[in-house]
């Protein structure tokens, strides 16, 4: 079966971030034999004065191919993970779904997109997750994390949301390299310029920094752009990439 | 943090005047300031390091950033 989780909530000023706690969780699950995981995604969620995030109210997420007899191990140990390992202050929440179970979800969907945009509340997460048979749990603190745990994974949801955390690390040939040589990579789906335009094969492209991809059409998309100065192709930069 | 750049909004937190684009500016300050602290580099935006967008110690608002040091 297929699962979707998603965390939120876990950090403060001083601690490890969501990600890292997000990818520790997919870590385990391999390690434990218990299925195989995505890479994971940030999704950003409303900022507003209303909403006590740390300091940029953001959720992570992984999908995740498991037999259903792992469902609730992993379950608690994620829960069991959160509680011990989340930081001091945290309000730490965990939403688990099944996605081929998973009836209408067009209205988790609709959760996480209105969570970009307004302030939404425990009650209204909990009514969803009750009204979709969605696992959704608090670990701490006001367990406000729940809110964003349930929108990170109607975000997910979309295909259309988010970058993946951190970068990859890309083993090139030649520099330049070619579009060819970038979709040999395990976890690049596809090469595209800036405004969704697939490119030639054989398009030469400079790397510089730190490689990364976004969510797009539930693909892992590297985003390049043509340099002015000199007509290159170029993976695209984090000022690029904020507005994913 | 250089205070010419920063007012306090209605709860007293100091915040940045200049917005999220202002990339050079935020440059600057980050350059100067003791307290700068990169954040995870989920959460770095700015090319241009160090930089305010990029601290830990900021705090995104709708307009632009506090700053919690």
């Amino acid at each position: 079966m297929k699962i979707l989780l998603t965390i939120d909530d876990t950090d403060n000023l001083e601690s490890a971030g969501t990600g890292e706690l997000c990818e520790t969780i997919a870590a385990s699950i391999e390690e434990k034999g218990w299925g195989t995981c995505s890479g994971v995604t940030r999704h950003q969620l409303f900022i507003h004065e209303d909403i006590p995030y740390t300091s940029h109210n953001s959720s992570m997420c992984f999908r995740a191919n498991i037999h259903e007899d792992h469902l609730e191990p992993i379950i608690a140990f994620a829960s069991n993970f959160l509680e011990t390992e989340s930081a001091e202050g945290s309000d730490p929440g965990l939403c688990v779904v099944n996605e081929e179970a998973l009836q209408a979800p067009q209205k988790l969907i609709a959760f996480g997109e209105k969570a970009k945009k307004k302030v939404l509340t425990k009650t209204d997460a909990y009514g969803l997750a009750k009204e979709l048979s969605i696992h959704l749990s608090e670990h701490g603190g006001t367990g406000d994390g729940i809110i964003g745990a349930l929108a990170g994974t109607g975000l997910r949801l979309t295909g259309n949301d988010g970058r993946f955390k951190g970068h990859h690390q890309i083993p090139i040939s030649t520099d330049p390299t070619t579009v060819k040589e970038l979709l040999d990579h395990p976890r690049i789906d596809r090469v595209e310029e800036l405004h969704g335009e697939a490119l030639p094969l054989n398009t030469a492209v400079s790397l510089s920094n730190k490689v990364k991809t976004v969510l797009l059409n539930h693909d892992s998309v590297l985003l390049l752009y043509q340099d002015p100065k000199d007509q290159l192709w170029k993976n695209c930069t984090k000022q690029h990439l904020k507005g994913f | 943090m250089d205070n010419s750049w920063f007012k306090p909004n209605k709860h007293g937190h100091p915040t940045y005047q200049g917005g999220q684009e202002d990339w050079e500016t935020v440059h600057g300050i980050a350059k100067a300031c003791s307290s700068f602290l990169v954040d995870d580099e989920d959460e770095c935006v700015s090319d241009l390091d160090p930089s305010c967008y990029n601290c830990k110690y900021r705090r995104w608002t709708s307009r632009s950033f506090t700053c919690m040091k």
